[in-house]
């Protein structure tokens, strides 16, 4: 009998890919990450030119 | 400091070192030394990512950057959180899923143990020496601020660290870390508010602001592409994008933090966790050095920060001192009047001459200083003294915090060292251990003989940082030289990771010519340029990407395919 391929999940049994903690997928997470970031960038450029 | 402040520091040295002790008990292979068995929580690796990376010179250095220049230097971090988004979704699961030690180990699953050893070698150099000027460069701060000797510092720091690095490994590094997160934390909140307290009764934060406003020190965003300047936007977020890159994705003291991670999920958040929250945290401290600026416009302010120069000063020429002292003091006092006048009146018509008001005085003030720093050179026979920005925090938390406060944030200077320090013994013994004992001397072996060994290199490698931070003063410029190395390969490193994930043709052959080549463009680049040395990064990864393809498509394709 010919040898089965040897799979992903074989290959890292470890691996907790479909894990994720919270927003549902990873995609989800990054943008969240990445939109969080510009608007701290936002927010200290208004700081940075607010009229106090 | 009183001696409440010297009880608190104490508490802090001994509490932390039993801390590190009790927490690394249990240790009995190398995975548990370097990995802490791999079973941290995303939040401990996160806390842990974020406390290796903020070192006592930052800190120390960061605030008094903010009260002589501003602000601009928050823009270092802006390319921080996108790079940890692209750690996460690329190195992160092939370390993880390599089950490697350490970085380098990667490489050669991917091409060859040629590649694997060349980066290993240029980690081990470059960090190694660095380690000694992390500890070197606060020692010689907080050494004069506290009156003590430059060695009797290096060894509180240095030998504190070791001893529990030493018997804990990676699991007391960053359960200290965490710790120690903790308490800088503290501190900052601390600085910010007694800060604020300490401002006139009729003089807002508001009215704080609208001052440091005045002179740019709020100023952030920099939009200027002049390749020179070295904090605009765009370096921030490219050059600082390849630097975050470089220093979380392929140095060792980092990727260690994050692969102790219990799950794949765990090491992705402990990044992500420092992408949230590393901009806001910079944010504070150098806000912590601007509100330090504003309160010296009320208080009175040394004309030279660092106590052994002016001492010198005063011994070596009193009379030119003296009157140097008067212009200041003069200087100074308009300062204040014209920083309350113009606050009071900023809104109505005499709103313009006032702002100029105060700007003649701090360019005055600002004359009086550079004075003082030109009568230094001349003693010095004509050599720059030392840089006084460094002195500046210090110096506010020795003179202006009491009832303890001040030991206690003299220990979080403390603490911001002793964090970065142990990563970094940490992390060099795991590559000496894994990259060239295992493979070259004993391929075979007991666990109980690694981890011995293991300790025996932690130890090594913290004697031989007290031993280059003890030799420091002596090496001068060489200091300058050794924190500029780390930089002329930092990108070249990220270009060998960047070939490795994303050219899944690239050959061991192409990696190994692409970091060659890539050092040789970087060290070109900074000598016959003035481009600022966050562009570095990108000079470094991207010839050495493009090289790597290019030698690779040259040359045979390669038997094995790639181990992703």
């Amino acid at each position: 009998m010919a040898a089965k391929p040897r799979t992903y999940a074989r290959r890292f049994p470890e691996d907790d890919e479909d894990r994720v903690p919270l927003f549902g997928t990873w995609p989800v997470i990054y943008g969240a990450v990445v939109l969080c970031a510009l608007a701290v960038m936002w927010l200290l450029s208004l700081f940075s030119r607010w009229a106090w | 400091m009183t001696t409440l402040d010297w009880i608190v520091l104490g508490f802090y040295l001994a509490a932390i070192v039993a801390f590190g002790l009790w927490m690394g008990r249990g240790n009995r292979r190398i995975e548990d030394f370097f990995l802490a068995d791999r079973q941290m929580r995303w939040w401990a690796a996160g806390l842990s990512v974020m406390a290796t990376q903020i070192s006592a010179i930052t800190f120390v250095g960061t605030t008094g950057q903010a009260y002589t220049h501003g602000m601009s230097f928050l823009a270092f971090y802006f390319g921080l959180p996108f790079a940890m988004v692209v750690l996460s979704m690329t190195l992160v699961p092939f370390f993880y899923r390599a089950r490697v030690f350490t970085a380098y180990q990667y490489l050669e699953q991917r091409f060859d143990p040629r590649t694997r050893t060349l980066t290993s070698l240029l980690f081990l150099l470059s960090r190694g020496l660095a380690v000694g000027v992390t500890l070197y460069a606060p020692a010689v701060v907080l050494s004069v601020v506290l009156g003590w000797s430059e060695p009797a510092t290096i060894l509180a720091m240095g030998g504190t660290t070791i001893a529990y690095v030493v018997y804990g490994g990676n699991r007391s590094v960053i359960w200290t870390d965490v710790v120690q997160m903790g308490i800088i934390w503290l501190g900052i909140f601390l600085c910010v508010g007694v800060a604020v307290a300490q401002l006139p009764d009729d003089f807002s934060v508001r009215d704080s602001l609208a001052v440091a406003s005045l002179t740019g020190h709020l100023e952030i965003m920099d939009t200027s592409w002049d390749l020179s300047r070295p904090y605009t936007l765009w370096s921030g977020l490219i050059g600082g994008f390849f630097l975050a890159l470089s220093y979380f994705g392929c140095d060792q003291s980092q990727v260690q933090r994050y692969l102790s991670g219990k799950t794949l999920a765990e090491s992705r958040l402990s990044l992500l966790f420092n992408a949230f929250l590393k901009v806001p945290m910079q944010f504070l401290i150098l806000l912590t050095g601007v509100l330090v600026f504003v309160f010296y416009h009320f208080h009175d302010a040394p004309l030279v920060w660092n106590p052994t120069e002016m001492r010198r000063l005063e011994e070596q020429r009193p009379e030119d001192l003296a009157r140097i002292r008067a212009r200041f003091e003069t200087a100074h006092q308009s300062r204040q009047e014209a920083a309350q006048a113009w606050a009071r009146d900023r809104h109505g018509p005499e709103a313009e001459p006032g702002r100029r008001l105060y700007l003649s005085a701090h360019r005055e003030v600002l004359l009086a200083r550079a004075e003082a720093g030109r009568l230094l050179q001349s003693i010095n026979e004509g050599r720059p003294p030392p840089s006084d920005t460094n002195y500046v925090f210090p110096s506010y938390v020795v003179g202006q915090l009491r009832g303890g406060l001040a030991g206690l944030v003299i220990a979080v200077i403390f603490a911001a060292a002793m964090s970065s320090l142990s990563g970094e013994f940490n992390s060099l013994a795991t590559a000496t251990m894994v990259d060239f004992y295992q493979r070259f001397v004993r391929k075979q072996a007991s666990d109980a003989h690694y981890l011995a060994v293991s300790r025996v290199f932690t130890a090594l490698w913290g004697a031989f940082a007290c031993l280059v931070a003890l030799q420091a003063g002596r090496l001068g410029s060489a200091i300058e030289v050794v924190n500029r190395f780390g930089s002329y390969f930092y990108g070249s490193i990220l270009g060998v990771f960047a070939l490795a994930v994303l050219a899944p043709r690239a050959t061991g052959r192409g990696a190994f010519s692409g970091l060659l080549a890539g050092m040789a463009a970087v060290a070109l680049v900074s000598q016959l340029t003035d481009v600022a040395f966050l562009w570095y990064n990108v000079v470094g990864a991207g010839t050495v990407f493009a090289v790597g393809i290019l030698v690779s498509a040259a040359g045979p394709r390669p038997a094995v395919p790639r181990a992703s």
